[in-house]
């Protein structure tokens, strides 16, 4: 009697423990759910806010077609490919600092702090005052896709140093941010020297292009960040188990049956090429993919089964919210949306620095 | 198959038999899907080295390996052949230097022999991938991050290399059994960075129990522990050990703890091995030839213990 009376007991306890982690796991997709909910009405909110006066209701008629032809224009045509734009890349960027700080095992990463974003804007700055005046001519036509392609390139080199710099040795958190100083140091340093010959019509194109513009892009460009931002969800929702494992370190990691250095370099490679399909066609926008993924972790924890939604929601309602900031803060005038970025995720930063440093 | 047998008759628990349905083959996991356990350990215990429940059986063997670090042309150690037998405790003991840890890290996978082979079942484990491996050996190291996770989702990473897609309802009881056995029932939903060390290393044990392995290597568990921690976590692990059908290995700095939880001992000194056997090997003259101070092997209580001398 006794015997079993013990078991019932222990049984209870175990079922306790079970019961207690589905309340804690319930409460994160509710969290989810908020989000969620939050960049919806940013959305509706940034829908109805504009240089014409158009109330929510009325923005949300025109955005299936009905109101007057202006209202419909304007929403449709101006104000929906602004939304979807700063959706897409605030996703996008979320989603990649969220997956590089696991996989450079190091809270402080994400594509504008360890370099990336400007290896992408060396590279447009390569592209508009060097390779498209000499190479392509002037037609404008062509211009976008060839500054993309080289912010592109540029991102990814940044990627390379930074995965060869992670692999040498031990890194503590703030040395792979200290690689990424150099490196934007590096590419500013080239990019500067670049300018200092460039006529005054070309470097005007280069400060807007850095200065992020979410009303830039075009309707295939928004296509093309969608169909990144869904192929590399995808991937890293797959591998939200290796980098799970990663967050104990690697050799914990891959004492757990996880392939460290394939993860690791993948991992590096997709995030960076994430980042750079946002940057090219939108510029530079900092910080998104540090404060996203680091507000998530305060309502869902470190579990990228949860981290990676909540970063990409997360990453989407605070890049409308930043551009709605920027929109309105010196109405009719737009600031750029990297301003405003920047302005969040600076402070956070040392906010993180300072913490890491009192742990 | 005797010890699941012998399971049954001990457990009243309804988890029992569910679990038995998912078992698919890995008969030497049961013990943590089990709860009600605790009987079945004494029980196994009280016919000494692990015989009670099953006859032992070698799972992972190290033979004759030899190791050196990369470009370096002397030896840790070579000629080293080691057994991990299921209900079995080994200690490796040695000096500082000894090539205690590096030997560890041999049988875990994490580095290659430069002669010799580690064989798991009848396999040589440099033939498995990282994930097969992880099912077969459960490592914990004896440094490890403290990232800022539950202490719940921390153990649930054991189950990273069963997992496919989701949890199961298996992994989830699992998980939950382990955490309670562990003794950490009261902190599942706490940060791991908020528990003390002697937690924390449970948690870390709890977290390979959950790999439902054959092998359990641990370096040096009890390292950064205080006496009571010491006793709660290798008393863990022994009786883990002695119930269901785990090989564990584990390096260990503490003569005393090692005679009292361990069944069979490795004693190396520099390198080369001094005494291979179980606990008639401990003997003053073996200390001081691993330890090169005078140790005198006496019984305390019943408790075997070695006093320096």
């Amino acid at each position: 009697m006794e015997k079993s009376g013990n078991n019932e007991q222990l049984a209870t306890s175990w079922q306790q423990i079970d019961a207690s982690q589905r309340k804690a796991e319930c409460l994160r997709w509710v969290a989810i759910g908020v989000m969620l909910l939050a960049c919806i009405l940013c959305a509706l909110a940034s829908l109805a806010s504009g240089a014409s006066n158009i109330d929510l209701f009325t923005s949300a008629a025109a955005l299936f077609g009905f109101g007057t032809p202006q209202d419909v224009a304007a929403v449709q045509t101006i104000r929906l490919p602004r939304v979807l734009t700063a959706i897409v890349s605030g996703a996008g960027l979320a989603l990649a600092g969220a997956v590089l700080q696991s996989v450079l095992e190091n809270p402080l990463a994400s594509a504008s702090t360890v370099g990336i974003s400007q290896g992408a804007a060396f590279g447009a700055t390569l592209a508009i005052l060097v390779f498209i005046p000499l190479v392509a001519g002037t037609s404008t036509a062509a211009g976008m896709g060839t500054i993309a392609i080289f912010a592109f390139a540029g991102a990814m080199i940044s990627a390379l140093v930074v995965l060869i710099f992670s692999r040498l040795g031990s890194f503590s958190p703030e040395s792979i941010v200290l690689v990424g100083v150099a490196l934007s140091a590096l590419w500013a340093g080239a990019s500067t020297i670049i300018q200092y010959f460039s006529d005054d019509l070309n470097l005007t194109k280069v400060i807007f292009w850095q200065f992020g513009d979410l009303g830039r892009a075009t309707w295939n460009q928004i296509a093309f960040m969608a169909g990144v931002l869904v192929i590399c969800g995808a991937y890293f929702f797959y591998n939200r188990w290796n980098y799970n494992a990663l967050q104990n370190g690697g050799n914990v990691a891959g004492g757990l049956g996880v392939e460290v250095q394939r993860t690791r370099v993948l991992g590096v490679a997709v995030a960076s090429f994430t980042a750079a399909a946002m940057v090219s066609f939108v510029g530079l926008i900092n910080f998104i993919g540090l404060i996203a993924p680091h507000i998530a972790r305060r309502f869902v924890g470190n579990d990228y089964r949860f981290l990676l939604p909540a970063s990409l929601v997360l990453g989407a309602a605070i890049m409308i919210a930043s551009d709605l900031l920027a929109r309105m803060v010196v109405s009719p005038v737009i600031l750029p949306v990297g301003a405003i970025t920047s302005f969040l995720g600076a402070p956070l930063f040392l906010y993180l620095l300072y913490r890491g440093y009192k742990q | 198959m005797m010890h699941r047998n012998h399971f049954a008759e001990t457990s009243a628990d309804p988890l029992h038999s569910h679990v038995h349905q998912h078992a698919d083959g890995t008969f030497h996991n049961h013990f943590h899907a089990h709860p009600g356990g605790g009987e079945a350990h004494e029980h196994g215990a009280s016919h000494g080295h692990g015989h009670g429940a099953e006859p032992s059986r070698t799972v992972m063997e190290a033979k004759n390996v030899e190791y050196a670090y990369p470009h370096v042309a002397d030896s840790v150690f070579k000629d080293i052949s080691v057994e991990a037998k299921t209900g079995s405790v080994l200690a490796i003991l040695g000096n500082n230097g000894a090539g205690k840890s590096t030997l560890l890290n041999l049988l875990a996978g994490i580095a290659q022999p430069k002669a010799g082979q580690v064989l798991v079942g009848e396999k040589p484990l440099a033939q498995f991938s990282r994930r097969e491996a992880a099912r077969h050996i459960a490592y914990v190291a004896q440094q490890q991050r403290v990232p800022h996770m539950t202490v719940y989702d921390s153990v649930m990473m054991g189950r990273k290399p069963h997992v496919a897609w989701s949890l199961t309802e298996r992994d989830r009881q699992i998980v939950a059994s382990v955490i309670e056995r562990m003794g950490l029932s009261g902190f599942s939903q706490r940060c791991l960075d908020e528990l003390s060390g002697g937690e924390r290393q449970k948690v870390f044990i709890a977290r390979a129990l959950a790999q439902e392995t054959e092998v359990l290597l641990l370096d040096e568990p009890t390292s950064a522990l205080d006496p009571k921690n010491q006793l709660e976590v290798l008393t863990a692990v022994k009786d883990v050990t002695k119930a269901g059908s785990l090989a564990t290995v584990l390096v260990i700095h503490d003569i005393n703890l090692a005679l009292r939880f361990c069944d069979r001992f490795l004693l190396v000194r520099d390198g080369i091995v001094i005494a291979q056997g179980g606990l008639e090997v401990v003997t003053d003259e073996t200390l001081f030839a691993t330890y090169d101070i005078h140790f005198h092997v006496c019984e305390v209580g019943g408790v075997p213990v070695a006093i320096p001398a």
